[in-house]
């Protein structure tokens, strides 16, 4: 596993998916989009996620608490963020829009909820 | 908007001046940042004679925009100060790529009352977009193939948002409270990657 000149570090789909990845660090949006009046109030924010490999593959993402089924659960808005780029098995790269899509679909398999929430409140408790 | 770019030698004193003095008023007096100062000035080691710099004045002639672009084959920010942000990594030293910093785009009159957070002040006027776009111009007409930058995590977002196309050269590292990351901005389509 190595770094491209251009700062990518690329990988196939399967070898992604044997990479584990470690929570590095989460927040809450300082500027929340304002709402219209009555709905609900919404709380939006990131979390970053790294590898252990070397070179370091990060991959972060904005989370909003939604409200589902009488309480609320942190669900994924938007596409991942990364310096990873996937390959096909014949080396060659993803379009840059795929590439973020099936990462999203790789993000959504981490139980990333529990470690995301448990940083941010963690982290503004204080 | 008018957009001005030139160097310490090829642009009038006052322009600097007054370059030197919206920095303090950004990055000092809003945002906080511990930087060497002096008579309400910002400047560091470097702002040299082969700094570039490019930056924004409204009709009223006053600076509503900075970003300075330094060559990676001399000192530069990410090697001399953030160089753990590569993890690693070689660090650039090419003709082909050019370090943005101390990018901001602040109208004070608008935002007066308002406050912003720290990536919002630095790119999300609506000045920011045009003044980057020119900063990129600049650059490539400099040779640059790519930008690298020291950025808060909010501004991949943010770039990401005003269809810029940027990746992270590295995981970010939380700085004074705040995640920092190094950040790739692309100046050319390369193959393979769809400009979006």
């Amino acid at each position: 596993m190595v770094t491209s000149p251009d700062g990518f570090v690329r990988l196939t789909l399967d070898d992604v998916l044997s990479v584990p990845f470690k929570h590095l660090v989460s927040g809450i949006d300082e500027e929340p989009a304002p709402l219209p009046c009555g709905t609900y109030t919404t709380i939006s924010g990131y979390t970053e996620w790294v590898s252990d490999t070397q070179p370091k593959i990060t991959v972060g993402w904005d989370w909003i608490i939604a409200p589902a089924d009488g309480g609320s659960h942190w669900r994924r808005i938007g596409l991942p963020r990364s310096n990873l780029l996937l390959v096909d098995t014949a080396q060659n790269d993803y379009a840059w829009e795929r590439n973020l899509v099936v990462l999203a679909t790789v993000v959504d398999a981490i139980p990333w909820q529990e470690q995301a929430k448990t940083a941010v409140v963690e982290r503004y408790a204080a | 908007m008018q957009y001005i770019s030139g160097t310490s030698t090829s642009l009038a004193a006052e322009v600097l001046v007054g370059l030197a003095r919206f920095r303090h008023r950004v990055f000092v007096e809003m945002l906080g940042w511990e930087l060497q100062t002096r008579d309400g000035l910002e400047l560091d080691q470097f702002d040299r004679a082969d700094t570039v710099y490019v930056a924004a004045r409204n009709e009223h002639g006053a600076v509503v925009g900075i970003a300075r672009l330094l060559p990676t084959i001399r000192p530069y920010l990410l090697r001399d100060v953030f160089p753990q942000l590569l993890h690693e990594q070689p660090l650039p030293c090419t003709a082909a790529v050019w370090e943005l910093s101390r990018f901001a785009a602040v109208d004070f009159d608008s935002t007066r009352t308002t406050p912003v957070s720290q990536a919002t002040a630095q790119v999300s006027s609506p000045v920011a977009v045009g003044l980057l776009r020119e900063a990129m111009r600049v650059a490539a007409e400099l040779g640059a193939q790519r930008l690298i930058t020291v950025s808060p995590l909010g501004v991949e977002r943010l770039l990401r948002k005003a269809g810029f196309r940027a990746h992270r050269a590295g995981p970010p590292i939380v700085v004074e409270g705040h995640p920092v990351f190094a950040c790739w901005i692309d100046l050319e389509p390369q193959a393979g990657v769809v400009t979006h």
